[in-house]
């Protein structure tokens, strides 16, 4: 009877700790296809190892100083490009931001004209139509 | 407890599916939520099987012999320090451990997982799920720990007499998880491809973890190898019996990806190489895993034998189709167009030692396979010994030696063939000079002293390295000690890398001393008699007899001389097991740098004599030595990188600068 109990009380407890995450309020997540920030970050990080690893190799004496900086130079260019990516990237991310951000607030303007007064998804405060720049604790953009 | 064991058992292997089932589905459909929930199912499935060891453990504990395994390996005479070493002595209890091992190492994996893994997870711990399944579903329906007899024995049939040592608490548990955690690193590369991430996401963490399991299963099979010397009474530690080879094959496969991973990451080539490896490491492994229950070929290690054998076959088969078959429809993704700049280079060397380690795996392979193939085919029961190894090894391991001192000293990229001359000029001298001085002290074998002399090419290779960067280092106001450790920190795979080659050079000194220059001799004496061995006289000084439940034990009392200069005393015995039939011996060992003096005794004689049989065994102690040493490299290149880069690769937040604005100063 006791391991019964036993192994019941560890099944109810596996049920509750598999399912807590389902409970929870869905968050999306929007992949954009291609490249990503991290890649970038990958590569620069190994820009930079290589760099410390050729440094490495000419103070224990594996390659002569003309080929350390002809290798370094061709590192700094990679870098450099990687650099130029990496920025490319988060502007182009920082203006999507933007857009959505815009986007988002052209829809509550839109439905507060059609509804007057709406209710607040974070908070539940009610919203008069000229309550524009209404923030609450738990408001977070990035969920919108 | 049976039935909480048989519970746990059953509410892990449906965390399994949930995992398998929730990992994927989430995965494909992007649902975060429902991967989040599969990912907690993995944490408790280490939970959960931790609950089914406690009940085994405490059935031993509490003599439980209702259930059929505690009847089996112990019984009322048994110390109850040896529990923990019966729990894994038997079939059904070894595979418990290994999900428990796979279990928690999982857990880690997929705790500590760094953020670009964050895409190929989801894939990876359903593999490691799938692997787990299989071992839990071989228990519930083939090999369970928790089966109870009908009738309760009044006493268990006790422990294998041969595990009743020091040894067993760490050998068989870390060769064990060694071989399991070998999944991790597998996961981590097929859970990659399948998730479409052909390129390098997977380095880092992949490195990692098969450094993790290489460090592991190396130690596992040193400690075997102590186990050995010290209890089965043949004077050696390396038998090459197929359960050793079991654990050395996918410690070779593992060596040559932890080589070969590092030319990915510093490189981005031998993408395709590095997958092949893993998977081989993997499929390795789980051969090593069939061989230790399926019990195939006859040896020294029968007490994993069962007959669950044809299981393991059929899922080291499906294993090995699954992944051929992820490799092929990925192929034209990871094969690398970038050729090698230069055959005279760091990659190079990584590449030819890839195939030198390879070579050896296969020639091993094939000796563990011969037997079967020869009794399958034509109804004759061969023994491969050890001469077959020694002669085509042998030479393939002196290669591999040679270029653990020539590797490091080539550049990454290309070098010229004078730079290389230029340094290779003084550790080749001392090479060939210790060669020198060892032949005129009357060291003749050729291959003890190419065996020697690349030894002392390694060792000088890597001191000139440290040498030389630690003196650049001090030039920049650093005392001598600072910059040296400033050298280690400054690229640790790397030095962590040359410290695991110096435990190798450790490893081949003993083997050499050991394999060319043992001396051998079996005598009998009458007690107050002396023989002669080597520069060692030994006096059999007296023995008694105890007469213990389950066991009888006779030990001999030895002093051993030099002249007639006392060295100290030394013990040797012999324990003989009625239920088991057996007899088990602990050498006498007298252990100096130089060289081991080891006594087994044969036979007590009724007469008061005792047979005796003496080596001398040079240079043993140093592979022992070379399993601290090794840990301690391997812990060096394991461990976090400058900058906060912990152990899975993951940025602390506090220390999380921009990857640009961190690092352009050094470009």
């Amino acid at each position: 009877m006791i391991p019964l109990l036993l192994a019941s009380v560890l099944a109810i407890i596996c049920l509750v700790v598999v399912a807590g995450p389902l409970w929870r309020r869905q968050r999306t997540e929007t992949r954009l296809p291609g490249e990503e920030p991290v890649d970038i970050e990958a590569a620069l990080k190994a820009a930079y190892q290589e760099a410390r690893t050729l440094k490495l190799e000419l103070e224990v004496g594996q390659i002569p100083k003309g080929r350390y900086e002809e290798q370094l130079g061709s590192i700094r260019l990679r870098a450099a490009a990687l650099l130029r990516r990496k920025e490319g990237l988060e502007e182009s991310m920082k203006q999507l931001g933007d857009i959505l951000e815009k986007e988002v607030r052209t829809f509550r303007e839109r439905r507060r004209a059609i509804k007057g007064s709406v209710d607040c998804p974070q908070c539940g405060t009610k919203l008069g139509p000229g309550s524009v720049e209404h923030s609450c604790v738990s408001d977070t953009s990035a969920e919108w | 407890m049976a039935d909480l064991g048989t519970m746990a058992l059953i509410i892990a292997a449906l965390l399994c599916c949930y995992a398998i089932a929730g990992s994927v589905l989430g995965a494909r459909a992007g649902l975060p939520r429902l991967i989040d929930s599969a990912r907690r199912a993995v944490y408790l499935n280490a939970l959960v099987l931790a609950v089914a060891t406690a009940s085994l453990v405490s059935a031993f504990l509490a003599k439980d012999f209702s259930i059929q395994y505690v009847a089996e390996h112990s019984n009322r005479a048994m110390e109850p320090v040896y529990v923990w070493v019966a729990f894994y002595a038997g079939n059904e209890g070894s595979i418990l451990f290994i999900a428990l091992a796979l279990s928690c190492l999982s857990a880690l994996a997929v705790w500590k997982a760094p953020k670009e893994a964050t895409i190929l997870m989801p894939y990876a711990s359903a593999i490691m799920m799938v692997v787990l399944f299989f071992f839990i579903t071989v228990m519930l329906f083939l090999a369970n720990p928790f089966a109870t007899l009908a009738q309760a024995p009044p006493d268990g049939r006790g422990i294998n007499p041969l595990l009743a040592h020091p040894g067993m608490f760490f050998h068989p548990p870390s060769l064990m998880t060694g071989l399991v955690a070998v999944t991790i690193p597998f996961a981590v590369v097929t859970g990659a491809l399948l998730a479409g991430q052909t390129r390098d996401q997977w380095v880092d963490m992949g490195r990692t973890w098969g450094l993790i399991a290489w460090a592991i299963l190396g130690v596992g099979n040193l400690l075997g190898s102590w186990w050995a010397y010290t209890i089965l009474g043949w004077g050696g530690y390396w038998g090459w019996d197929p359960v050793e080879n079991a654990g050395f094959m996918p410690w070779l496969a593992l060596t040559a990806f932890v080589h070969s991973v590092m030319v990915q990451k510093r490189r981005g080539i031998f993408r395709l190489w590095n997958v092949v490896l893993v998977s081989a490491a993997f499929f390795l492994a789980s051969f090593g895993m069939f061989i230790n229950r399926g019990g195939p070929v006859p040896s020294v290690h029968s007490f994993g034998a069962s007959t669950v054998g044809w299981v393991f076959l059929a899922f080291l088969a499906v294993a090995a189709f699954s992944s051929i078959a992820v490799i092929a429809w990925r192929y034209n993704k990871i094969s690398s167009a970038q050729p090698l700049d230069s055959p005279l280079s760091r990659e190079a060397a990584f590449l030819l030692n890839n195939l030198l380690l390879l070579a050896i795996a296969l020639v091993t392979m094939w000796g563990v396979v011969f037997p079967l193939i020869s009794e399958l085919a034509r109804g004759v029961t061969v023994t491969v010994a050890r001469p077959f190894y020694d002669q085509i090894n042998g030479p393939i391991f002196l290669a591999l030696i040679f270029l653990m001192g020539v590797g490091p000293l080539l550049p990454w990229r290309s070098a010229s063939p004078s730079d290389l001359r230029r340094s290779l000029l003084l550790p080749s001298l001392l090479a060939l000079g210790v060669v020198a001085l060892l032949a005129l002290m009357g060291v003749s074998n050729w291959y003890a002293l190419a065996s020697f002399g690349l030894c002392v090419l390694v060792v000088s290779c890597v001191v000139r390295e440290w040498v030389r960067g630690t003196l650049a280092r001090s030039k920049q106001g650093h005392n001598l000690v600072a910059s040296f450790v400033h050298l280690l920190g400054s690229n640790r795979p790397r030095y962590g890398g040359y410290i695991v080659h110096l435990a190798v050079v450790l490893l081949a000194l003993g083997v050499t001393g050991s394999s060319f220059y043992s001396v051998q001799k079996d005598v009998v004496l009458a007690q107050g008699q002396r023989e002669g061995v080597g520069k060692y006289e030994i006096e059999y000084v007296s023995s008694r007899v105890e007469h213990k439940p389950d066991r009888e034990e006779w030990t001999a009392n030895l002093m051993v001389y030099r002249g007639d200069r006392p060295l100290g005393a030394i013990q040797a015995g012999r324990t003989f097991y009625p239920e088991f039939r057996m007899s088990s011996t602990r050498a006498g060992i007298r252990s100096t740098p130089v060289e081991d003096l080891y006594v087994i005794p044969s036979e007590f004689l009724d007469d008061g004599r005792a047979s005796f049989r003496i080596l001398v065994n040079p240079l043993v102690m140093w592979i022992w030595v070379a399993g601290p040493v090794l840990i301690v490299g391997a812990l060096v290149a394991l461990w976090p990188d400058k900058g906060g880069v912990a152990l899975s690769g993951r940025r602390r937040p506090e220390a999380a600068p921009a990857v640009g604005s961190a690092y352009s100063h050094e470009l």
